[in-house]
């Protein structure tokens, strides 16, 4: 037998009897002190790369540029255009058959940027709400 | 169980007016009490989540872009808080098996409770509550806070109308059986 109605009926008489609960009667002082102290608070940014990952990153970057610029392009090309020439010679040396230009860097850069955009967008959030 | 109230002014929260923003907490304070309590079952738990909820509330309300009811969003951060905090806490999730109960049952246990004062009648209301699942107490709670809407609590439970329909009902059949018990063990 379909009871449906019949449970209907009976929560709707159980919540329209029921007061809401109220919490103590400071509750909204506390609140705003709560706010006040943690405004007062100074901000701690957590960064999202660890130090380490930093210090490997910042190595690899002294370490690979300069190698990169001792290589001989020989071109009077603009610095970008120059400096993907230079990977392109240092990929090729790796066997590994890519063309490298300025459009195929910009859409790396693009790539990388919209991935960390969507990285950063779900992570901020995630803090959120 | 909607309470009429003047709208707090939220351009003026934003700019950092605590005036107008504890007027927001004394509008929706108990609101937001109510489901930490029927959610987390104890009034030290409920008290700070509720606080957590406001103080969430004002970090936030800049992003509130105003697509639902402000009381909507604010419900959806409480609820929220309290799975959070539920999630921290691995509180169990106990839950009475729905046996089933006719439509004459529920009609003796309506007619039961008309029968108590009116003082009985809440507090066995409340206990039959407590011994809800929280998501289930949340839901029936939030059904009526928001006038029965399923439209409204789409966002909150992020689920979809048809899903709430079956959950409302199942919650409605475990209240029904909780309740059944109290009174019998009342009535002995």
């Amino acid at each position: 037998m379909d009871n449906t109605d019949e449970l209907n009926k009976l929560t709707d008489q159980l919540f329209g009897d029921l007061p809401l609960d109220a919490p103590q009667a400071d509750f909204t002082t506390r609140v705003l002190s709560k706010i006040s102290t943690s405004k007062n608070l100074s901000i701690i940014y957590e960064p999202l790369i660890p130090k380490q990952v930093f210090v490997i990153l910042i190595l690899l970057a002294v370490f690979f540029i300069p190698y990169l610029f001792s290589l001989d392009v020989g071109t009077d090309a603009g610095y970008f255009s120059l400096l993907m020439d230079k990977v392109a010679i240092w990929v090729s040396a790796w066997s590994i058959n890519i063309e490298f230009s300025p459009s195929l860097g910009y859409m790396a850069i693009m790539v990388m940027v919209s991935v960390q955009t969507f990285l950063l967008k779900r992570y901020v959030e995630r803090r959120l709400v | 169980m909607e309470q009429s109230f003047d709208q707090p002014d939220i351009a003026k929260i934003v700019n950092g007016n605590s005036r107008e923003f504890s007027k927001l907490v004394d509008t929706y304070k108990d609101l937001v009490f109510t489901i930490a309590l029927r959610m987390m079952k104890n009034r030290d738990e409920a008290d700070e989540v509720a606080q957590d909820t406001f103080v969430k509330v004002y970090r936030n309300l800049k992003l509130f872009k105003g697509d639902s009811k402000l009381s909507t969003w604010i419900y959806r951060i409480a609820y929220n808080t309290c799975l959070d905090r539920l999630k921290k806490n691995k509180k169990e999730q106990y839950s009475t098996p729905i046996d089933e109960i006719r439509g004459a049952e529920v009609a003796v246990i309506g007619n039961a409770l008309d029968a108590l004062v009116k003082e009985e009648r809440q507090v066995l209301i409340k206990k039959s509550i407590e011994k809800l699942t929280p998501s289930d107490a949340a839901l029936l709670t939030l059904f009526y806070f928001e006038e029965k809407s399923l439209q409204e609590l789409e966002p909150i439970l992020k689920l979809g109308a048809n899903a709430i329909k079956v959950r409302l009902f199942r919650a409605r059949g475990r209240l029904a059986t909780i309740l059944k018990g109290e009174l019998e063990l009342e009535i002995l």
